[in-house]
């Protein structure tokens, strides 16, 4: 069929035809109704421990299941007949009165992710779909010993996925943290999802979606990742994995998480708390932290100025008095401050230089775009000059509010 | 048949060909000077006509015998008693002999004329005249009685305002001309009469401001309705049918207004109007998208007022069109473009209900058509019970019976109450209509489909035009100036200059006295 436009009626003729066409031709192949969808909210990824192996979990005769390099994949899926469909009441996000789940987790072994998961769909009457994928844990176990760039991959290759997606290194079995009944949600997938809003709240906690993750493990296989500790009822969120060369190499506690967020910016504000004095403990919160950092290369190693500044307000006091009948009182406590926030940035700088010998905090990358002189002379040895570069660090803080005293 | 000469024969009966098939004319011919001779004449013509009176009198002396006749539902007997009749039976034998003298020294009318072919009078008669024939002469004398029952001026029905004139259009067509003519006290305001219906001899007015309705317009609307031929003209719908641009377009290429004020505003702005007798819809030409989405509140009120209430009337237009569409669209086809909590909740819900998304959604859109279709041929407090009852009972018990989810409940409320905000009611059951049709469109394609189904209409209404103007005027092709009363209303001050798109022959309406340069005085 010729369509030439200059016949204007025959043209006309033709569009209903081809939409008639493509109505009535089309398959609808994509059209699967929203109840029929299985929507896997958090996936879990662990390292199959060799003790639990036991011959009923070999599903799939062809596949050689003995060796020791299997992971454990766990799914956490809503069962949306249980969400609440008493139409009176809705549905229900939350407060549920019995203590068990709405929710499956099926665990199942596979020599990779996609086996495992064909292995949990024909276990589901609806379609495994991963678009509403709000969590991504990975046991410490695995992150260690098999590293993090095939699992990463995955996640990478699969287009329904998005890239926004926390991604946490679990202090223990993943497993664990999906199984968790969240005190204020009912899916554990979207407790840990909300969590990470809480960074806005406290330094103490790191996380990042897949997709930075990816960005700074695919420029030099370095990267921070939040850790996650499980409990029964709850999960503890604070502390970073350092991963290095696509595996992990250990953690950051909770204070040297803090120097970590302050070298990288990601500071909003925290509480600090400080002893003045003997038995006296002063809570100060901080925000509006800024840094600006100075490199300079004398010819044989490279140092390093940062240079913190931080403002805050008194968020507790054991004796008012204190502060206002004390001069010194408010310098003391800048001072104190300033030197907790410092020792943390330390100790941060010292386990990643000394203990893991890792620019997890893109230092290199730093240097690399704003200061290519000095990149030149250490970049190709950055390896050894990131462990044995000289650092100084000077931290001011200012109280600016005082609060209500009474 | 190819669509080809589907197409053709269509256009050709509509507009382009008179049919040849004419109704006998009655009989064409002159009076005869005998009354008996006229009356046979008449009472032949009027054969079996039982609404026609035929009254005799005398008048000066016994042998001087006259005539009447008259439709008694149309004329108003104190006029046809005080004014025509009580003067020629208290004549005395004057010499008053011929008709013409009789017109204009006894009958107290100010509207007659002297008529002498059968056919006008027998016209004259049927709209409402009275024809007087006397003894011995060949002229009938044609005297304006029409006192037609007509219902008061009342508020519109169908468009109101809060703050603007609340009166509306009637049947009337004399009635109605006078309503745009208290607006425009212009003698440059014309009524350009064209005789419509060749049974039913409507009257069909063109309105015009001189001097400023482009000529071309003028003269194209004027060859389509000289172009129109039909038997019959009950309504305005039937000439704004024969004279649009696209028959097959689901879109209204005249603007339907049942106000006066928004009438004398277009004529003012250049554009014409379209009057028929017995209706009390006037059609305005050329309608724009654009046009079709004002109200005349949007003028009277202040302009952020204005702009803010129209923008959110283009945005529930909108709105209306695609919302059931993108509820198809996002649950069965693409449910992670839904935040999570929202996605589980449909899905918890639609749980129980046994048909896809689609269907489900047709179920509903088809039930709150049923309703207004109900509501509007129920009499009164009727209608309004029936929206109660459908709207609340029904749709509770189709949730209570898992036939529908709440939620597409919700969509289609919203659709239904969003189609309501758009002004021009032929516009808004175009929506109505496209609505499904991109539903179709998404439940074949999904999010895809919707694209699709977008750039069909939007293709189909870049190529429309009214009256040989573009139908999306001015956003395509684009007039920046015009742009100040499109989605927003700028103040007055900055509309001096009439919608240019029309290319008005005079192009300033307001002079900004309180701007310091003050711009010629023409308007």
């Amino acid at each position: 069929m010729i369509i030439r436009p200059k016949n204007s009626r025959r043209y006309f003729a033709i569009v209903p035809a081809v939409l008639i066409f493509i109505i009535t031709i089309s398959g609808c192949w994509d059209q699967i109704e929203i109840e029929q969808r299985s929507f896997v909210l958090g996936i879990g990824i662990d390292m199959l421990p060799a003790r639990e192996l036991k011959p009923a979990q070999i599903m799939e005769p062809g596949v050689l299941r003995e060796q020791l390099d299997q992971i454990l994949v766990t799914l956490e899926i809503p069962k949306t007949t249980q969400l609440g469909t008493d139409q009176n009441q809705g549905y229900r996000n939350g407060g549920s009165d019995d203590q068990s789940k709405p929710a499956w987790t099926p665990s199942i072994t596979g020599v990779n992710i996609s086996q495992a998961i064909s292995e949990i769909q024909i276990r589901s009457n609806n379609q495994i779909f991963m678009g509403h994928l709000r969590l991504i844990a990975v046991g410490d176990d695995l992150a260690r010993k098999k590293g993090l760039h095939d699992i990463l991959a995955f996640f990478f290759r699969d287009v329904e996925i998005q890239r926004n997606i926390p991604f946490f290194i679990v202090n223990g079995q993943a497993k664990d943290l999906l199984a968790l009944i969240p005190p204020d949600e009912k899916m554990a997938a979207l407790y840990m999802n909300n969590i990470t809003s809480v960074e806005n709240f406290s330094a103490r906690l790191f996380y990042d979606s897949i997709g930075n993750l990816a960005t700074d493990l695919y420029e030099d296989g370095n990267a921070l990742i939040g850790r996650v500790r499980p409990a029964s009822t709850d999960a503890v969120s604070g502390g970073i994995a350092v991963i290095k060369d696509w595996k992990l190499a250990g953690f950051l506690s909770e204070v040297e998480t803090l120097g970590a967020n302050l070298l990288l910016k990601r500071i909003n504000r925290d509480i600090i708390t400080v002893q003045l004095d003997k038995s006296n403990w002063y809570s100060v919160r901080i925000y509006n932290v800024r840094q600006k950092v100075k490199p300079r290369w004398n010819g044989h190693e490279l140092q390093l100025r940062y240079h913190f500044s931080s403002e805050g307000e008194i968020a507790e006091v054991p004796k008012e008095r204190m502060i206002t009948k004390n001069k010194n009182a408010i310098p003391r406590l800048e001072k104190l401050v300033a030197q907790q926030l410092k020792a943390a940035v330390e100790s941060a700088l010292m386990k990643l230089q000394h203990e893991y010998r890792t620019d997890a905090i893109g230092l290199g990358i730093y240097l690399r775009k704003h200061y290519p002189q000095i990149w030149k002379q250490v970049g190709p040895r950055w390896l050894e000059e990131f462990p044995r570069m000289k650092v100084d660090i000077r931290v001011e803080h200012k109280l600016r509010r005082m609060g209500v005293s009474l | 048949m190819s669509w080809r000469a589907i197409h053709h024969e269509l256009t050709r009966s509509f507009r382009k060909t008179r049919n040849p098939l004419k109704s006998p004319q009655p009989q064409p011919g002159q009076l005869s000077p005998g009354l008996s001779q006229n009356e046979r004449l008449f009472r032949d013509l009027f054969q079996d006509c039982g609404d026609i009176s035929f009254h005799h009198f005398n008048f000066g002396t016994p042998e001087r015998r006259g005539l009447l006749i008259y439709q008694p539902g149309l004329v108003d007997h104190k006029t046809l008693n005080d004014s025509i009749l009580r003067p020629l039976m208290e004549l005395e034998a004057r010499a008053v002999s011929t008709t013409e003298a009789l017109g204009n020294s006894i009958i107290y009318s100010a509207g007659q004329e002297i008529a002498t072919e059968i056919a006008d009078i027998s016209e004259g008669i049927l709209s409402g005249k009275t024809a007087l024939l006397v003894e011995n002469s060949q002229e009938a004398l044609l005297i304006e009685t029409a006192g037609l029952e007509k219902r008061a001026i009342e508020e519109s029905k169908a468009e109101l305002t809060i703050r603007g004139p609340r009166d509306a259009f009637i049947e009337i067509l004399q009635v109605n001309m006078a309503l745009v003519r208290q607006r425009l006290k212009d003698p440059r305001l014309k009524f350009l009469f064209f005789p419509e219906g060749r049974r039913s001899k409507t009257k069909v007015a063109l309105a015009y401001m001189e001097g400023i309705t482009p000529s071309d317009l003028l003269r194209e609307v004027k060859q389509r309705l000289e172009q129109v031929d039909m038997d019959i003209i009950l309504d305005s719908g039937f000439i704004e049918q024969q004279i649009e641009d696209k028959w097959y377009s689901i879109f209204p290429q005249l603007q339907l207004t049942e106000r006066p004020d928004k009438v004398a505003a277009a004529l003012a702005e250049g554009r014409v109007a379209v009057f028929t007798d017995t209706s009390p819809g006037v059609l305005m030409a050329p309608a724009t998208l654009n046009t079709l989405m004002h109200t005349a509140d949007d003028y009277y009120n202040r302009w952020i007022v204005a702009s803010f209430i129209r923008g959110f009337r283009f945005f529930a237009s909108i709105f209306s069109i695609i919302l059931p569409a993108l509820y198809i669209a996002l649950t069965s086809f693409h449910p992670d473009l839904l935040p999570t909590d929202f996605a589980l909740a449909i899905a918890s819900a639609r749980q129980n209900v046994p048909f896809p998304a689609f269907i489900e959604a047709f179920i509903l859109e088809a039930f709150i058509e049923l309703i207004r279709e109900a509501g509007l041929r129920l009499p009164g407090n009727l209608g309004q019970a029936i929206g109660i009852v459908g709207g609340l009972i029904i749709g509770q018990a189709a949730v209570a019976a898992n036939l529908v989810t709440p939620l597409m409940l919700t969509v289609v409320g919203l659709t239904a109450i969003s189609n309501f905000t758009i002004p021009n009611f032929d516009a808004a059951q175009a929506v109505r209509v496209i609505r499904f049709l991109l539903m179709i469109f998404a439940a074949t394609l999904g999010l895809y489909g919707v694209a699709l189904g977008i750039i069909i209409i939007f293709s189909h209404l870049v190529m429309l035009n009214s009256f040989n103007y573009s139908y999306l005027s001015p956003w395509s092709p684009l007039e920046p100036q015009d742009l100040k009363d499109s989605l927003i209303r700028l103040p007055w001050p900055a509309m001096h200059q009439r919608p240019s798109f029309l290319r008005p022959k005079q192009k300033q309406r307001l002079n900004d006295k309180r701007s310091e340069t003050p711009h010629d005085n023409q308007t």
